[in-house]
């Protein structure tokens, strides 16, 4: 991955679980031990509607560069199910070293 | 994602895709175990990239607020009703639900045909006959199994393994072998955590709130109020869906219905065959689009030099 200095997949994968402790509560966070295997359904056990605010924060947080609308679109829904945080913060990355800035 | 208070509830909301498209399609999710998520993963995020999408947790469901009373059709009507005056929008619009959002959808082109330019109905319920007492014996059914599925889920964390004959307590409801089964997979299915606020969600929805005894008193459709809804409406079922005879009344009555049956699919169509569904309904709102691009040419027209529009390519509002 032809990642730029500041869009290294530890930044992204470390904004990434900010968020997700945010829409599941530190509570339950806290015992998560959430890397890039982690998936969201049978590791993190996320309900579906809780997958939306996230994908709804990741919107909000990295605004157009990131296309998160025409990613779901190319999924069906069992790959969207099955995603692992590691696909989610690669696909980051790659939309930020395309877009050629932070 | 944003809460916009309507109604009176806030209510949670989701708008996606080309801001001024026109017409917006906004789009209603079933009823107790579901939410504005559904649409999310099969069909708004697809429908995005040529229309402004919106989407919204009805009362009761996701992150709406859930009121204790207050859920017969109407007030899911008024909900929405009031929602699209919050989001200024005041243009007719393409409703898609499914199940039990095809309910609210018929209601809202019932009430406020003027405000409809198209129906997308998606295994959609509607109030027949014994509809609101079939409806009510369902859902206090369906919170049985929410209870004791719940109870079951708890054994199962306290002592590690899951009670396959159910649990005696509740059998005194009467939980048929084959429930006890369904509820064993409803478990398995899904992960503890979301098994149990799934449960919990569906029980407080059921248990804590009108809702079962607004649809029991929900009154019959008549043919002449199906044969009233005029705008172009999409007809999509299930071949083996437990309430096809739906699909038969809506293309029988609707003058502009078109009616899909997707073989070998049953009422929960639309996740279990999302692209089927999509195929069939992208194509159908990019039409939407065009003839509303048509009429907004055509209403210059009449302020011009008075010719009448091609009333048959539009929604008839009357």
């Amino acid at each position: 991955m032809s990642a730029g200095p500041l869009t290294n997949d530890a930044t992204v994968l470390e904004e990434v679980v900010a968020m997700i402790t945010d829409v599941v509560g530190e509570d339950y966070a806290i015992d998560l031990d959430i890397d890039m295997e982690t998936s969201f359904q049978e590791d993190l056990e996320l309900e579906s509607i809780e997958f939306v605010t996230l994908a709804e924060k990741l919107m909000e947080t990295y605004g157009e560069k990131v296309d998160f609308t025409g990613w779901i679109a190319s999924m069906d829904v069992d790959e969207i199910i099955a995603m692992t945080v590691g696909q989610l913060v690669d696909f980051i990355t790659k939309c930020q070293s395309e877009s050629g800035e932070e | 994602m944003a809460v916009v208070n309507a109604n009176s509830i806030a209510i949670n909301v989701i708008e996606l895709g080309v801001e001024d498209a026109t017409p917006p399609v906004v789009m209603l999710h079933g009823i107790v175990i579901d939410n504005l998520s559904s649409f999310y993963y099969t069909l708004a995020n697809h429908a995005a990239s040529a229309h402004h999408v919106v989407l919204y947790d009805q009362r009761g469901h996701g992150r709406s607020d859930r009121p204790s009373s207050g859920y017969s059709v109407d007030d899911n009507v008024e909900d929405l009703s009031e929602l699209l005056k919050a989001l200024y929008i005041d243009e007719p619009v393409v409703l898609v639900g499914n199940s039990f959002g095809g309910t609210i959808a018929i209601g809202f082109a019932l009430k406020y045909p003027e405000r409809v330019a198209g129906l997308a109905l998606i295994e959609a319920h509607f109030a027949v006959e014994g509809w609101g007492d079939e409806m009510a014996s369902t859902l206090r059914r369906t919170a049985d199994l929410a209870r004791e599925g719940l109870a079951m889920e708890k054994v199962l964390r306290e002592t590690g393994s899951l009670p396959k004959e159910g649990l005696p307590a509740l059998q005194k409801v009467g939980l048929s072998p084959e429930e006890v089964q369904f509820v064993i997979q409803w478990i398995e299915d899904n992960s503890r955590r979301k098994a149990t606020r799934m449960g919990k969600t569906a029980k407080a929805l059921l248990d804590g709130t009108t809702l079962i005894d607004d649809l029991q008193s929900e009154k019959p459709l008549s043919e002449e109020q199906l044969k009233s809804i005029k705008c172009p409406t999409l007809v999509i079922y299930g071949e083996q869906s437990d309430i096809i005879d739906r699909a038969h009344d809506l293309a029988r009555c609707l003058p502009q219905a078109e009616l899909n049956v997707i073989e070998g699919q049953n009422h929960s169509v639309l996740m279990a065959a999302s692209d089927k569904v999509r195929d069939i309904l992208l194509p159908w709102l990019a039409e939407r689009s065009a003839i509303a691009a048509i009429g907004g040419s055509v209403k210059n027209d009449i302020s011009n030099d008075g010719i009448p529009a091609d009333t048959a390519l539009l929604c008839d509002r009357s």
